[in-house]
């Protein structure tokens, strides 16, 4: 389910870090950023909020939009913003 | 909705945790030379001056460092806490080095003016550093578990030390005795080791293990209970000590303290168990020591109150302080250090060039080989000290020494990786 804040129309690509350690998560998502095209949203999964990552992804010019569930999980989207 | 994650940009600059964090096995260096010189003889009462400098050496120059750095580092990232006037923490650590030197130096009969030396220097470096923390943990308004930990631990080590600097004036005479050496040895040592050690390392317990080691969250209720028994036996058992009650009344102000500690040790072993990636690496094995000697002590301390042998104190001394919590801290080194230094040196790097992986900051056979010596050094020490053999305590220091070597020098290794610039 995409949430509405999210851009529709672009392909879904989904990262789980559910299973990776500080700080693949952050290695891991930052470098599928970096090959992020305009038509696309990265959907990250992971165990809890990944804050040193906001401030990462904010230089890079990102856009985001985080979820969070019960248990401590999280799905973070990241989109570039479109000019 | 919560969540476990830590916030770095509040974080202190590098220097000031790492500098805490690299003394900390110079005075184990320290502590390991003074078994290997003294033998047995450090083993032999608690009430030994040699004894007391050991047992320093080891709170405040190992746990106390790390535990300092570690409160620096984890006040804003896990507490959101901002500790104010942060450069003097570069002081606290000076001050923390001389007072240290200077009790160890006084107690071991090098001079008595050391005394005087050590009670400011101490004074001085607990009251900046008491000052700073309690401020930003008292300015934050969650009751997180991890925060009531913090402040249960900053709140004991205040009174322990100032029970600490009683009962130094005390002893060298620079002030009568205000209340019965013997209680105020026993609160001293409640205070720090339950209070200050056991706070801080079972709040810090409930956020690290799930991030380093991917496993469930801990229990929030769990977590809360755990904090009100042992709230609760510290305070009974401090005024059963203050009224010189006997041994079945400390017992049962004891039991929920001791129950709860065990319930945190059960939790965590089974998170441990459970988590997700199953890797195997040296911090793993540093835990469930840890974990292991954890209720073993307690029983030995419980036992000590029923029959007063001098050897269970010394079981309890060497199972918490060695086998407990130094062996947990410094597990948890070698998981902070790499993670503080990928995160200081390489975070902004990532995708721009090939950043380091923590394994690559901190290789895991440098980590496995001083586990082994640090392991080695309780299964000789503990023996040889409740069995009273002079060798196999010396063999246990040369043990110690080489393992807290073995950690200068990996430290030192992971402080050296620095990104490679093209210049």
């Amino acid at each position: 389910m995409i949430p509405d804040s999210v851009p529709g129309g672009h392909s879904i690509i989904t990262v789980d870090c559910r299973e990776l350690e500080p700080p693949e998560p952050m290695v891991v998502v930052l470098e599928a950023v970096d090959k992020l095209q305009k038509t696309e949203v990265l959907k990250m999964l992971h165990r809890q909020v990944p804050r040193p990552l906001f401030p990462l992804l904010e230089e890079r010019g990102m856009l985001t939009h985080l979820d969070k569930f019960e248990d401590g999980s999280i799905e973070l989207w990241i989109w570039q913003e479109v000019q | 909705m919560r969540s476990s994650g830590l916030s770095l940009d509040q974080a202190p600059p590098e220097d000031i945790p790492f500098r805490f964090f690299l003394t900390a096995p110079v005075f184990g260096l320290l502590a390991g030379s003074l078994i290997l010189y003294r033998g047995v003889i450090v083993f032999s009462s608690s009430w030994h001056f040699e004894t007391i400098a050991l047992t320093h050496l080891i709170t405040l120059g190992w746990i106390m460092m790390i535990m300092m750095g570690a409160f620096y580092q984890l006040v804003p990232v896990l507490a959101g806490g901002q500790v104010p006037w942060i450069a003097l923490s570069r002081a606290v650590h000076f001050f923390m080095i001389i007072g240290i030197l200077a009790l160890a130096g006084g107690l071991i009969q090098i001079s008595q003016l050391l005394f005087p030396v050590a009670i400011s220097a101490l004074l001085l470096a607990f009251t900046v550093f008491l000052t700073q923390l309690l401020t930003a943990l008292f300015r934050v308004k969650a009751n997180r578990p991890v925060v009531v930990a913090m402040r249960i631990s900053l709140i004991s080590l205040a009174l322990a030390v100032s029970l600490g600097v009683l009962e130094i004036g005390a002893i060298t005479g620079l002030w009568p005795p205000l209340i019965e050496r013997s209680i105020v040895k026993n609160l001293h040592v409640t205070l720090a080791l339950s209070g200050g050690i056991g706070g801080l390392i079972v709040g810090v317990g409930f956020h690290v293990i799930p991030m380093f080691y991917l496993s469930s969250p801990f229990p929030e209720k769990r977590a809360v209970w755990i904090l009100r028994a042992g709230m609760f036996s510290l305070a009974a058992v401090s005024v059963m000590l203050l009224n010189s009650a006997g041994s079945a009344l400390l017992f049962t102000a004891m039991l929920p303290g001791v129950t709860a500690s065990i319930i945190f040790t059960l939790t965590v072993w089974q998170m441990l168990l459970k988590r997700k990636r199953k890797v195997v690496d040296a911090t793993l094995r540093f835990w469930q020591i840890g974990l292991l000697a954890f209720p073993l002590s307690l029983l030995c301390l419980a036992a000590h109150l029923f029959w007063p042998d001098e050897r269970l104190t010394f079981a309890f001394g060497l199972l918490f302080l060695m086998g407990f919590a130094a062996t947990i801290t410094n597990g948890m080194l070698y998981k902070i250090v790499p993670f503080l230094i990928w995160f200081h040196r390489f975070s902004t790097l990532v995708g721009k060039v090939k950043v380091p992986l923590l394994k690559d900051i901190l290789p895991a056979k440098r980590t496995s080989g001083q586990l082994l010596q640090a392991a080695l050094a309780m299964l000789t020490l503990l023996p040889g000290a409740l069995l009273q053999i002079d060798w196999l305590v010396r063999a246990g220091a040369i043990f110690w020494l080489i393992s807290s070597g073995w950690l200068f020098l990996n430290l030192i290794f992971a402080f050296r990786q620095k990104p490679v610039t093209n210049d």
